[in-house]
């Protein structure tokens, strides 16, 4: 177990450094694991909050996990403390930046691993901040939402968490784990995401929920309740399996 | 541009009947007041009235009684609210007496960053955010509800929040390219927008520079049904007539010269 710290202004630009090193050449001078507790570029945060790498094999996972840890900070500063935020980043890296079988990781944007404490509609970009909100927001609904590994984004998070009415309205995101998720496979149901626009699948979901959004009060509706008010398109999905 | 139809016959509430004003306190957030003066005559007397908060992470609503008769909550603090200086609002009315709460009217997309409607009025056309921009000064981001101005807060030894607010040299050197890339992207970029909903922020933004002096409606304009065939048009009526108009009103050049013999 190891005591929650966060990164000073000098860390968080130590760790941007090591990101662009290891961009543009594969490497760099900077030890992860000595950043974690240098004096110099950490500091303990105040409340007592111990962690401990573990397999995290989907976001939902390791989301759940941090909440936990987390929900012992004060909801006003949970999620602006870029500082904890880009700690974790660099606690979880390989988690969220794995390296592959000859040892090379590819490195994403900064934003996935340093959060943007300043936008804070880019909070969804951060591979641990972001989910850990969703997680927040939607609790056991949120599934559908995060069941990729920590450092994959998965269809169902960019078309749901990518529109502000949708991806805050619990009833929605209910109604989605109701109709595609297949509990037994751990997964979403087969073919209910494909790219198209086809009768029933995730992005007729958000077309018809974006021409409700003009008729009924969504954040008033239950997901059961949703479920019910759609076209007859989607009974295949929300009907239960039968042999 | 696109027209749209309501079918459901929602009605609209004016941006005029509705003032939010942010105030700050000893705690942590603000919270909103809300005056809305939207006549309540056209909604039986029990329909319903919502404010929602919002950023685009986090959400919070509040029932506020009937439009009749509004009884707002003692407590309005915004604490479920990520963002210091993007919030907008949502006003709903809703008739309680069907089963999934139909929605008579609604005003979206408002906004509020002052605590005097003066501010209010102001900003609302533009929101100022600040972050990181590497080496960059400013960046204009084009979101949902429209654009937004980002302006780097790791300039070394300056208040760049004070700049932003107050100096004329700031407004004078980025004001005029931020209309132009705005008016470029409505108009030259995207081309499409509802030309019937009064609240996008298209919409405003066209209002706004039809309503500076000497700048020809463009709204009426032959051109503007088909924009992809008249895009220089718009470009000359970008340099011509609206650039130059804004400079007018706002005296950028006699901004420009009372700060820089300061520096």
């Amino acid at each position: 177990m190891v005591r929650m710290r966060e990164l000073n202004a000098a860390g968080i630009e130590k760790f941007k450094d090591f990101l662009a090193a290891m961009r543009e050449t594969g490497e760099s001078e900077t030890s992860l694991p000595e950043l974690l507790s240098d004096e110099t570029y950490t500091r303990l945060i105040p409340n007592k909050i111990e962690i401990e790498l573990g397999n995290f094999s989907t976001k939902y996972e390791i989301a759940e996990y941090l909440h936990e840890k987390v929900s012992k900070i004060s909801a006003e500063k949970r999620y602006r403390n870029v500082g904890m935020w880009t700690w974790l980043a660099v606690f979880f890296f390989d988690e969220l930046c794995p390296a592959d079988t000859e040892g090379s990781r590819k490195i994403g944007a900064d934003s996935r691993y340093i959060l943007n404490g300043e936008e804070w509609d880019r909070i969804f970009r951060h591979l641990l901040a972001g989910p850990v909100l969703i997680y927040d927001l939607h609790r056991e609904n949120s599934i559908i939402l995060l069941y990729n590994p920590v450092d994959e984004t998965g269809d169902f998070l960019a078309q749901l968490m990518g529109r502000q009415e949708i991806g805050t309205n619990r009833g929605v995101i209910e109604a989605a784990r109701i109709l595609y998720w297949d509990s037994l496979k751990k997964r979403p149901k087969r073919s209910s995401s494909p790219q198209e626009h086809k009768p029933g699948t995730l992005r007729r979901f958000v077309d018809v929920l974006q021409q409700f959004d003009l008729t009924y009060d969504l954040y008033s509706i239950s997901g059961e309740e949703l479920i019910q008010l759609l076209p007859g398109e989607f009974r295949l999905w929300s009907a239960p399996k039968t042999k | 541009m696109i027209r749209k139809f309501n079918y459901t016959g929602r009605k609209k509430i004016e941006r005029n009947d509705i003032s939010i004003h942010l105030v700050k306190d000893t705690t942590p957030h603000p919270y909103f007041d809300l005056k809305i003066t939207a006549s309540s005559e056209d909604f039986p007397d029990d329909a319903e009235l919502f404010v929602e908060a919002y950023d685009r992470s986090s959400f919070m609503r509040f029932h506020c009684g009937t439009l009749k008769n509004p009884k707002f909550p003692e407590d309005r603090h915004l604490t479920e609210i990520h963002s210091t200086d993007a919030i907008h609002f949502r006003v709903k009315v809703v008739d309680p007496s069907t089963q999934h709460g139909k929605i008579l009217a609604v005003a979206d997309r408002l906004t509020s960053v002052g605590e005097s409607l003066e501010d209010t009025k102001h900003r609302s056309l533009l929101p100022v955010t600040y972050a990181d921009l590497g080496k960059e000064i400013w960046k204009l981001d084009f979101r949902d509800i429209g654009p937004v101005l980002t302006v780097n807060n790791k300039i070394e030894d300056v208040n760049v929040t004070e700049i932003v607010k107050s100096s004329d040299l700031f407004f004078s050197l980025v004001y005029p390219s931020v209309l132009r890339e705005i008016l470029v992207r409505i108009l030259v970029i995207d081309e499409t927008f509802e030309e019937d909903e009064p609240e996008l922020w298209q919409n405003l933004w066209l209002t706004f520079v039809e309503s500076l002096p000497e700048v020809t409606k463009i709204t009426d304009s032959r051109e503007f049904i088909n924009p992809d065939e008249n895009q220089d048009f718009f470009l000359k009526w970008i340099e011509d007539e609206v650039i130059p108009a804004f400079c007018r009103k706002y005296q950028i050049r006699e901004k420009f010269e009372s700060e820089i013999v300061r520096v």
